[in-house]
This record gives C-alpha cells, structure tokens and sequence, in this order.
C-alpha cells in the first residue's frame, strides 16, 4: 500500500515539470525528423506495406538512437523534481519507506518511458495519415497499421529498456549533478550507433536490447545475427539486470545521510 | 521525555560536530535550542530525525530507540529544516496534496492546515510565486499536516520580516496549548528563543554547554556584585567559587564579579577580602542580561576551544 501512495505521490510532482515535457517532447522530436526525412525521399519510400516501413524506422530511430539519450535526460531530471525542492531532508523525516521512494522513482520512470513510446505510436499514426493525404501514392491507404503488434512492441522493448533505466536511476540518485548522466547518455547514443552492427555490443551492452528486441520483433534477416539469443533471453538479462541494479540503488539510498 | 539524546556524537572525519549531547525535552514545552552558527545545531536536528546517522550514542522519541525506517515513530514527528522543502512547480495546495496523498491522509487535513497557516486565500497560487514568509508558513503546515505530537524546527525565522518573525512566534507559542504539541526550535537568536520557549539548551563547537529551564538562566543573570579592589589576582584566588568568568559587566581589570545566593553573603565576602589586605575601591550590584549569560557561555566555551 505504501508503494502505491508513493507513487501517486511521486506522479503529483511530476505536473507542470521539464521531465514530464522532455518525455512528450522527445517522441515528438524523433517524428518531425522523420517526417522530413521520408517527404524528403519520398519516392524511394513508396512500399507495398507504407505503415510497417514508417513505424518500423520510427520505432528503429526512437528505440536505438534517441532512448538511451532521452532517458538519461529525463530520469536526471525526475531526481532533480525532489533535489532542486531539497526534498530527501522532509521526505525522510516522514513515516515513509525510503525503498518505497526509490521504487516508485524507478516505475514513474518505465511509465514516463512507455508514455514516450505511447506518443511516438499515436504520432506515427496521425503523421501517416496525414502523409497520406498528402501523397496517396505514398501507399498508407492500402492497409491498415497494426496498432497492436505495435503497442506489443513498445511494451516489450521499454520492458528491454529497464535494465538502462535502472543504471540511470541509480547513477542519478548518488550524483547531485546533471553533467555526468547527461554524459552517459550522449556516450551510450554513441554506443548504440556503434554497436548498430556489432555482435558483441548486441550481446552485451544493455543500451542495445531495447533495439535488439525491436530487431527480434520486426523478424528482421539479422536478427540471426545474435547468435541464437532471443526475446526471453534479453527479456530475462535486462530484468535480473533490473533487480540487481535496484538492489544496490535501495541498499545504497537506505544508508544515505542526508545533509 | 519527548526527546532524550545519550552521548550524542557526530563525526565528519575527525571533526566531531556533535559530541557526547546528553538533552532532555519535556513533554509540552518549547525547547530552544540555542548556539551561535557552526555550533551543531543543524547536525543535532539532523540526527533527531534520523537524517543523519550518529557516530555514537542514541536518540530517544517518545521512549523509543529512535532507528531509521521507524515509521510509527516518525509519525509523531513534523519537521522544518533549514529552508522549507517545497516543490516551486506546484501550487501551495498541491504541495500538501503530495503529501496527504503519500501519508493517505484525509483531504481535510489541507484546509485545516491552510487556514492554521493562513495561507487558504493563496493555496491554489505557485509556490514560486510565493514570498519567503509564505513559504516558510507553508513549510510549517508541511511539517503540521500530518497532525505530529513532536515539531522540530531549525531556525524558522531566518529571512522572515519583523512582522513575520513575531506571527510566527504567537503561532508556535500557541502550540503546546492549542493542539498538545511539543516544539524543539534552534536559533542562533537568544532574544527570539527567550520570547517563546520554557527550556533553554545552549550548544557550541558540539557540547552542550547549559540546559535548563528559561528560569534557570534568567536566575543567573540575577545576585551579581562587582568588587573593585587592589590585588585581582590574590581576590581571584580567595572568591574562585563564587566568581562569574568573562562578565561584560566588569570594567577593567581590578574588578570582579561574584554571584551571590543572598545579600547577608555580601558583608561576608567583603570581611574575608579585608583579613586578606585586600583593598577595596567599590562594591557595586549588577544587573546581567540573558544576552550576556549566552555569550558567556559560547564565548568561554571559544576560549576553551
């Protein structure tokens, strides 16, 4: 019961804050961009299936490029909601559970996540439409959008995406500044670039899985490239990353002094 | 007890900022909580809510082992430390809402502590719109909302106006009458404490240095007699146990001042000085300041250290 008071709680601060913003802002990002892009090349874009070739690249664009970066950002920026309003000192002098603050950081997290997710869908989904006014040729009224395969998709690879989310948060909550997350994720956006073709990264790098799930999803050629490791098994790595990673943030934030 | 502290210590490094604090708090008073800046105010607030944890020692609340995570305690406990901590995003209103709804408290609790606060006509205003008066009374209803038996509040005037300053005194003084409440408020102000609280504690450089009634330190500002007399050093010696160290109110160097239990011990003192050859210019009563006694006791307690 706690955790769910918590969390409310922890929502209600959320109003009218740069993270909130950051997490409808950054999907929205992504999709001008690749509006321009696909007007721009439009005649190479005409395909028989439009809606799978414009949300797969979105969801590819969102989930390898621009996650690990916004996360990153955007979980700094929940930590700050509570230390810009020096919050710990009178948080923690309340008869609340310290685990339970953690927790509910890390699932306000994965929600404002899945939400980014959530927008980029029902943006693909208007932009194409709208793509399709402009260009009937563009093939967008041939078929359908399989919005649940899609909404599967983005549960999934945020689900892949919970083992990052949790180095976030834990970095976050130990680092009172905004530089050092900010650079980790400018460094895993570079990582994930480079580990686009790379086996081992695919492998082992956690800023991937989100994209290799997306990969595995999509029943892409490559996906072989894996060397057999499939959706339960980044599933399974990304969620024992999870607990291990909150253990340790919990056990740590549980001993913090608060000066 | 409402508070009780054994041993107290706080180490950074080898700095002890809190050592060997041994406070008692009664139920239903107002504990100030007096010392000048840098003298571990914060650090002992800091370690009765269990922010921080001690070096050695323990806290007691209520007769309990004060552990973190004891949420039943902390419950009894409201807080004010240092600056209020407030979401400057959120309008008053919802600042408490995050709170009701984080401690499940009934949504009446806001109005209440609004209208305590008298901060109902800006509840639904930002927080960042707010002046620092109005925050700190928001700071306050925080630290009330939850309806604590114990209020423990770090310097709650600093930056608040003349104006604010005295609301803010009527306001905590009503407390133990109104709603049973025990304060334990630091300041660094001698004359605000004195206004407001039953018990005195006076802490420098970590120890505490006196702890009392607010009677106990006015009734050492009272009995006191200066002696002007020819050999300070020879008076000094025969007076020791009767002497007040550093006294403002002393002049020069010739003179001492001595507290007396009774006027019959003033021809006594004067007799023994005189068998001594001891001469005396001047026998002079004095009247001390509680602003004296405080610093004597933070400016022998610099002298020491």
């Amino acid at each position: 019961m706690q955790i769910i008071n918590t969390l409310r709680a922890t929502f209600l601060t959320l109003k009218r804050t740069r993270a909130l913003w950051l997490a409808i802002a950054a999907p929205l990002f992504i999709l001008c961009f690749r509006t321009l892009i696909y007007l721009v090349g439009r005649d190479a874009n005409i395909a028989k299936d439009a809606w799978n070739f414009w949300l797969d690249g979105n969801y590819e664009f969102w989930f390898g490029l621009l996650l690990p970066l916004a996360l990153a950002l955007d979980i700094a920026l929940l930590v700050d909601i509570d230390r810009a309003a020096q919050g710990w000192k009178y948080l923690f002098a309340l008869p609340v559970s310290r685990t339970s603050v953690y927790i509910a950081k890390l699932l306000v997290a994965l929600v404002l996540s899945l939400m980014s997710g959530a927008i980029l869908l029902a943006g693909s989904l208007v932009v194409g439409y709208l793509l399709a006014f402009i260009d009937p040729q563009l093939g967008f009224l041939l078929a359908s959008p399989g919005i649940l395969y899609y909404l599967k998709a983005i549960l999934l690879e945020t689900l892949a995406s919970c083992f990052i989310i949790a180095i976030y948060l834990w970095l976050s909550m130990r680092t009172k500044n905004f530089i050092l997350p900010a650079c980790l994720g400018i460094a895993s956006t570079v990582l994930t670039i480079v580990g686009y073709d790379n086996d081992l990264l695919q492998k082992f790098s956690p800023w991937m899985y989100a994209l290799d799930m997306d990969r595995i999803l999509s029943k892409l050629p490559e996906t072989q490239h894996y060397l057999g490791w499939s959706l339960p098994i980044i599933f399974a790595i990304s969620i024992a990353g999870t607990i291990c990673m909150t253990l340790l943030g919990i056990i740590e934030f549980n001993r913090r002094d608060i000066y | 007890m409402t508070i009780q502290t054994y041993n107290l210590t706080k180490k950074y490094g080898s700095v002890e900022a809190v050592s060997l604090l041994n406070l008692t708090v009664e139920e239903g008073s107002i504990y100030g909580f007096l010392g000048p800046n840098g003298a571990g105010k914060t650090t002992t607030i800091r370690l009765l809510l269990g922010l921080l944890a001690p070096s050695a020692g323990e806290v007691m609340l209520f007769g309990q082992k004060l552990r973190r995570g004891n949420r039943q305690l902390m419950s009894k406990v409201g807080s004010l430390v240092e600056t209020p901590s407030l979401y400057l995003h959120l309008t008053g209103r919802e600042n408490l809402q995050v709170v009701t709804t984080l401690l499940q408290l009934p949504q009446g609790h806001i109005a209440q502590v609004l209208d305590l606060v008298e901060l109902a006509q800006d509840a639904n205003r930002k927080v960042s719109e707010y002046s620092l008066g109005m925050k700190q009374r928001l700071g306050i209803a925080l630290a009330l909302i939850h309806q604590p038996k114990l209020l423990i509040l770090d310097e709650p005037t600093n930056g608040l106006d003349p104006q604010g300053i005295r609301e803010m005194r009527e306001f905590l003084r009503s407390l133990p009458q109104r709603f049973g409440i025990t304060v334990f408020l630091s300041s660094h102000l001698l004359s605000e404490v004195e206004q407001i609280a039953t018990h005195i504690g006076i802490i420098n450089h970590g120890k505490l240095l006196f702890q009392g009634t607010l009677q106990a330190l006015q009734d050492q500002t009272r009995n006191l007699i200066a002696f002007t007399v020819n050999d300070p050093q020879k008076a000094r010696d025969l007076l020791q146990p009767h002497l007040v160290p550093n006294p403002d109110v002393a002049q020069d160097d010739n003179t001492l001042v001595v507290r007396v239990n009774s006027d019959k011990e003033v021809p006594e003192i004067t007799r023994r000085l005189v068998l001594e050859h001891i001469d005396i210019y001047a026998i002079v009563p004095q009247t001390l300041h509680l602003e004296d006694i405080f610093f004597q006791y933070t400016h022998n307690n610099e002298n020491e250290v």
